[in-house]
């Protein structure tokens, strides 16, 4: 090109950008075959597959890129995908958060123009294949009867007592999930309750199952043995390690069912079972339950920062914790501040919602000695009002020192 | 699938591909280049995939096909009923095409209905979009037809129907005002204070077309108070806005007012439920009544081509735009992300949105680059960078899209997020 002809291009580049600056006409250099689809596939696809939980499958071009502008509100928005453990914070068994990486592919590829790339030739799994995740459990338990959803409810949470456990007590390894209807079972919950208190409410109820007011439980619901999240896979406990389940226990499920709009005005129909992985070993170590927090306004807070501490005061094993965080935090973080100083990143949770409630399982179980302080902090937005201050606890599950001591020295039987 | 409304898009009676005239598309922003044109943006942005339906389930009936009318190669926006004259815009000359129209939600483009209504999935009224109509062979995507028929390569499959969305998001102001877009993603305002006391407001929509401001409601806001007991802000002074005499635009008598002016627009659209904002800082009078043509810098064109048909789409001009050299260092990526939010405050103080995510972009990627250099910090410090990577770059995103949207309150929070991520940054590299 001849001077004169580069100095003009220089100056149509320039008025050409000028006219550029009210928005940004990027075209992606992400595609889908190559960049999106493998993210879409760990951290997506579990959910969002043919006949999956997900409204949509984003498992194939054609299925996901109409969907580009909501999947980009979604990520930008901390929405989607649903769990909540900060990348970088902590190491687990299952899938957290997107990297920083991958946030910017989806989002890009979402913004700018969605471009396909190399055609792929994968063959979309089907969530409707109904298998146990960890094998044919030791016992599997139905909801007692068929669970309906008319066409008016889009959303609801039930309690099924499931009857017929065991008549001798039992070390329970996993809890694993057949959802009978996969498209709205989006959450189940095992509890143990050693009050026959949901027997009765069952029993008042006429309808299947029962209802109750969550923030005044009638029945206990500490002891959780099982959760299970639509997209999550099943965690079966380390060996040597299990929940203890007395004779004659009564378990309870809480099924939390959604409807997407695929379902809306529909009537719809679920019979989930539940499956149980029992242990037959004998020198086995009771997981126990330890609950670190607040569960409700306190002089910890503060306006938009929460900060709460709690000293351990034996030597624990940390294997895993369950968030209850009712309220709307930005996000919600615990560390562990050891008796030398050092602080161990345990979790941390961005824009975590209740309804994606899960079991956090540590990737290596955490050793907390006698003096471990255990360090709750929470951000909320600055609209927030502390008087509407809720639960903002972790449940843990954690074995004490000496039990595992005495466990793995076969010394005796561990009581409960 | 029986909730699913009628014409929606399935896998059981369509599919749908990606528009692939690259070639065209470089030649395009060689043209536009050329030309110096304002709806160059709109040509850069990528054409969205085209939508094929199924010969047995046609979009449109084939016994009463919309007209043959013409249009601009390379401004898809012109729609002329007659081909005398050649593009208004570029002076090309104008091909045949057929346009329909179809519903659609404002954020799941997978709703694809014939008329108006409400989107299934988040309840939000649909807005329309503008298709171009062909027939292609089922087989043979080359295959371009303007008439149903037979494909022309086996001589037995019949035509398919090609629905292309045409390419849209033209956000150059029209009447020399300030420009945005509206969250709903089909609306698009644009804000003039001409200087004789009154603030106009012209509405368009996806496709840079008037819209009639006579079913839209809205105020101009000169000031507001946050009210700490109520945790609520509260409108002091306000004035209504009322529709021009013809419609074509609304206008609030505000008096004068010394540059730079500060005012919200808040608007409702349509009969929606949800009222939007737009904040507006005027540094100068804009022209109200320029021909939006007349903006465009006319040099001649040279007998030469200034680039060469082949050329390389990238690094486009707004590649270019956006591109950041990466120092090798890391303590100097963070330097140069600080020097970005530097920007985006001035930025943000001068209310000009818009351009806020040029740098908020490029701190991204410099942000992105920290990534390998991780290995070189404390176990403690590289938790606090991952994070803070993770944040900046999630905000980055957030700046881009508010910043269209011109809602000062939201780019403001987005803002806090890229702020605080930067200061974690410059804390970990202990960078002042």
């Amino acid at each position: 090109m001849t001077t004169p002809y580069r100095i003009i291009a220089v100056i149509l580049l320039v008025v050409a950008v000028a006219n550029l600056r009210a928005h940004k006409p990027i075209s992606s250099k992400y595609t889908y075959g190559e960049d999106v689809y493998p993210i879409f596939l760990e951290h997506c696809g579990s959910c969002h597959s043919q006949n999956g939980v997900g409204p949509m499958s984003l498992l194939t071009y054609q299925d996901a890129y109409p969907w580009a502008q909501s999947i980009k509100e979604e990520i930008v928005n901390l929405s989607m995908p649903p769990w909540p453990a900060e990348d970088g914070f902590g190491v687990f068994k299952h899938r957290s958060s997107l990297t920083a990486h991958e946030l910017n592919v989806l989002v890009d590829w979402s913004n700018g123009g969605t471009p396909e790339g190399a055609k792929l030739n994968n063959v979309e799994p089907d969530s409707t294949e109904s298998t146990w995740s960890l094998g044919d459990p030791s016992l599997v338990l139905e909801i007692p009867e068929n669970f309906s959803m008319g066409p008016r409810t889009s959303e609801a949470v039930h309690y099924f007592v499931l009857n017929g456990v065991s008549q001798v007590e039992r070390w329970v390894t996993a809890v694993d999930v057949r959802p009978g209807n996969a498209s709205i079972v989006r959450s189940v919950q095992v509890y143990l309750d050693t009050t026959d208190q949901a027997r009765r409410l069952d029993a008042a109820d006429e309808a299947p199952g029962f209802i109750m007011d969550e923030l005044e439980p009638s029945f206990p619901i500490e002891q959780i043995i099982g959760i299970w999240v639509a997209g999550q896979s099943t965690i079966q406990t380390d060996a040597g390690l299990a929940y203890y389940l007395p004779a004659d226990s009564v378990l309870v499920a809480r099924i939390h069912y959604k409807k997407t709009w695929l379902d809306e005005g529909l009537t719809v129909e679920d019979r989930t079972a539940v499956g149980i992985h029992f242990s037959e070993a004998s020198d086995l170590t009771p997981i126990k339950s330890l609950t670190v927090g607040v569960s409700g306004a306190t002089d910890t807070t503060s306006g938009m920062f929460v900060n709460y501490d709690q000293m351990i005061d034996e030597s624990i094993e940390l294997l895993s914790l369950i968030p209850e965080i009712e309220s709307s935090p930005l996000f919600v973080q615990l560390e562990a501040i050891l008796p030398t100083g050092e602080v161990t990143p345990i979790v941390r949770l961005a824009q975590p919602r209740p309804a994606w409630r899960t079991r956090h399982w540590l990737k290596e179980p955490m050793q907390l000695p006698t003096g471990t302080r255990l360090h709750v902090s929470a951000i909320y937005p600055t609209t927030f009002a502390a008087e509407n201050m809720s639960a903002l606890r972790f449940n843990m599950d954690v074995v004490p020192e000496t039990q595992i001591n005495l466990a793995r020295n076969k010394t005796a039987f561990v009581p409960r | 699938m029986s909730q699913q409304p009628f014409g929606s898009f399935s896998r059981e009676t369509g599919t749908l591909e990606p528009w692939r005239n690259r070639h065209l598309r470089v030649l395009g922003v060689v043209v536009a280049l050329c030309f110096g044109t304002l709806p160059i943006a709109a040509f850069l942005q990528q054409s969205p995939p085209t939508i094929l339906r199924s010969a047995s389930e046609p979009f449109i009936d084939e016994t009463s096909l919309p007209s043959i009318a013409w249009t601009c190669p390379m401004h898809p926006e012109v729609h002329e009923l007659h081909d005398d004259t050649p593009c208004p815009i570029c002076n090309m000359r104008l091909v045949e095409t057929r346009r329909v129209m179809a519903w659609t939600c404002p954020v799941h483009s997978v709703i694809f209905e014939r008329g108006e209504g409400v989107c299934p999935i988040d309840g939000e009224t649909l807005v329309r979009m503008n298709l171009g109509l062909a027939w292609t062979c089922p087989e043979h995507p080359e295959i371009d037809s303007l008439d149903p028929g037979l494909c022309p390569i086996d001589r037995a499959t019949r035509l398919v129907q090609r629905l292309s969305p045409l390419p849209h998001e033209d956000h150059s102001p029209k009447h020399g005002g300030i420009f945005f877009m509206a969250p709903d993603n089909w609306h698009h305002i644009e804000g003039v204070y001409p200087g004789d006391g009154r603030i106009a407001v012209y509405v368009y929509d996806n496709y840079s077309q008037p819209i009639s401001a006579e079913a839209i409601q809205g105020r101009i806001v000169l000031e507001e108070k946050y009210d700490v007991n109520a945790n609520e802000v509260r409108e002091v002074v306000a004035y209504p806005l009322a529709a021009s005499s013809d419609d074509s635009y609304l206008e609030a008598q505000i008096g004068n007012h010394e540059l730079p002016l500060e005012i919200v627009a808040k608007v409702r659209f349509d009969g929606d439920t949800t009222e939007d904002r737009f904040d507006f800082v005027f540094s100068s009078h804009g022209q109200e009544n320029v021909d939006p043509l007349s903006l465009e810098i006319i040099i001649d064109i040279p007998s030469e081509p200034v680039l060469d048909s082949s050329a390389e789409l990238s690094p486009s001009s707004i590649d270019a735009l956006l591109a950041v050299a990466i120092p090798r260092d890391p303590e100097s990526i963070v330097s140069e992300i600080a020097d970005r939010d530097s920007e985006i405050r001035k930025l943000l103080e001068s209310g000009l949105f818009t351009e806020i995510y040029i740098p908020a972009l490029q701190a991204k990627e410099l942000a992105l680059a920290l990534g390998s250099h991780t290995v070189q910090l404390t176990s403690d410090r590289q938790v606090v960078v991952t994070l803070a990577v993770k944040s900046l770059v999630r905000s980055a995103w957030l700046l881009d899209w508010y910043g269209d949207l011109g809602n000062r309150p939201l780019i403001q929070e987005a803002y806090s997020i890229f702020e605080t991520a930067v200061n974690h940054l410059r804390a970990a590299y202990e960078i002042q």
